[in-house]
């Protein structure tokens, strides 16, 4: 899609072109709420008021192409902010570690159907920051890693390692899940 | 499967089991017409910085034509503007309310929390609206 013309065309008034940046870009800002673990109604609340701060701002957007990074900045924010308001402080990241043994593999048979639930659970189990990250990169469609760094306030550098750690990390946890490891 | 092939299985997941709900997109379709374009802008230049969520929070606007301090705290918003009079316009998303502004104070009850912005009409009749700000 073409971002800055789609952009342009909103800040005209067109319903239509706005309907097609928020197709685009709800799925990313949904993930970073939900990687602030907001409950439906903040993340809601975070992510309309992203859209309102963008309505706002529709004149004044430097860099249009860049409009995905000015996004996933303008959420986090909201989203300190709800938590700052609720009186929560945004917990300190833990540093992650990489698995014991080296990640086992997982084939895609044990992971298809009904068991996607169970993949769901898995998931939650992850450490905080493995849960936040992996969260951002699961957004539809896939976020770019500038993206996902503005997002968390990370190094774009540490995202790639990291992802690879926590990849693993989840991968030890299906291995153990009785659910995912039985076969049909 | 390799990292790349399992965080679409991932992203399947995601999509099955926390889509974005249809009102949160209903919602974000509809902020297009909260756009303001005949009003002048008064800046936030002023936010009393948050601790705890039970405090009052205090914000200051500016525009050419006025300067709005609010103070916002259960659903009270209490203003005092100068350059306006006439009525101030107390804004969510979801809802408006007109309140007379007396010797430059006004007070809004009930008002929503999230989101609020207040519109006013200067003395020379230009409307002015304030940005964003979370109450």
């Amino acid at each position: 899609m073409d971002i800055p013309a789609s952009l342009a065309a909103a800040a005209r008034g067109d319903q239509a072109a706005w309907d097609a940046l928020v197709r685009q870009f709800s799925g990313l800002l949904w993930s970073i709420a939900r990687a602030h673990r907001f409950s439906d109604a903040d993340a809601a609340d975070a992510v309309q008021c992203t859209w309102i701060k963008l309505v706002e701002h529709l004149d004044g957007i430097a860099e249009p192409e860049r409009l995905a990074g000015w996004l996933a900045t303008t959420a986090r924010h909201e989203c300190l902010q709800l938590l700052r308001r609720a009186g929560r402080l945004p917990e300190p990241a833990e540093e992650i570690a990489d698995s014991p043994d080296p990640a086992p593999d997982v084939d895609h048979a044990m992971l298809v159907g009904e068991r996607n639930a169970a993949l769901w659970r898995v998931f939650e189990e992850l450490p905080d920051r493995c849960r936040r990250l992996l969260r951002v990169l699961m957004a539809s469609p896939p976020p770019a890693y500038a993206e996902v760094a503005l997002a968390l306030d990370m190094p774009v550098g540490s995202i790639g390692p990291i992802r690879q750690r926590c990849l693993g990390r989840l991968k030890a946890l299906v291995r153990g899940n009785e659910v995912l490891e039985e076969r049909s | 499967m390799n990292d790349d092939e399992f965080l679409d299985v991932l992203r399947a997941a995601a999509d099955e089991f926390d889509p974005v709900p249809a009102g949160v997109l209903r919602d974000a379709s509809a902020a297009l017409a909260l756009r303001s374009l005949d009003a002048e802008l008064a800046e936030l230049v002023e936010a009393e910085a948050l601790v705890r969520g039970d405090e009052p929070v205090t914000l200051a606007f500016e525009s050419a034509h006025v300067t709005l301090n609010l103070e916002i705290s259960d659903g009270v918003v209490r203003g005092f503007v100068t350059g306006a009079e006439g009525e101030a316009v107390v804004e969510t998303p979801r809802s408006r309310r007109a309140v007379p502004i007396s010797d430059g104070w006004f007070t809004a009850a009930e008002v929503p929390s999230g989101l609020v912005r207040v519109r006013v009409t200067s003395l020379d009749g230009t409307p002015v609206v304030t940005e964003w700000a979370r109450g």
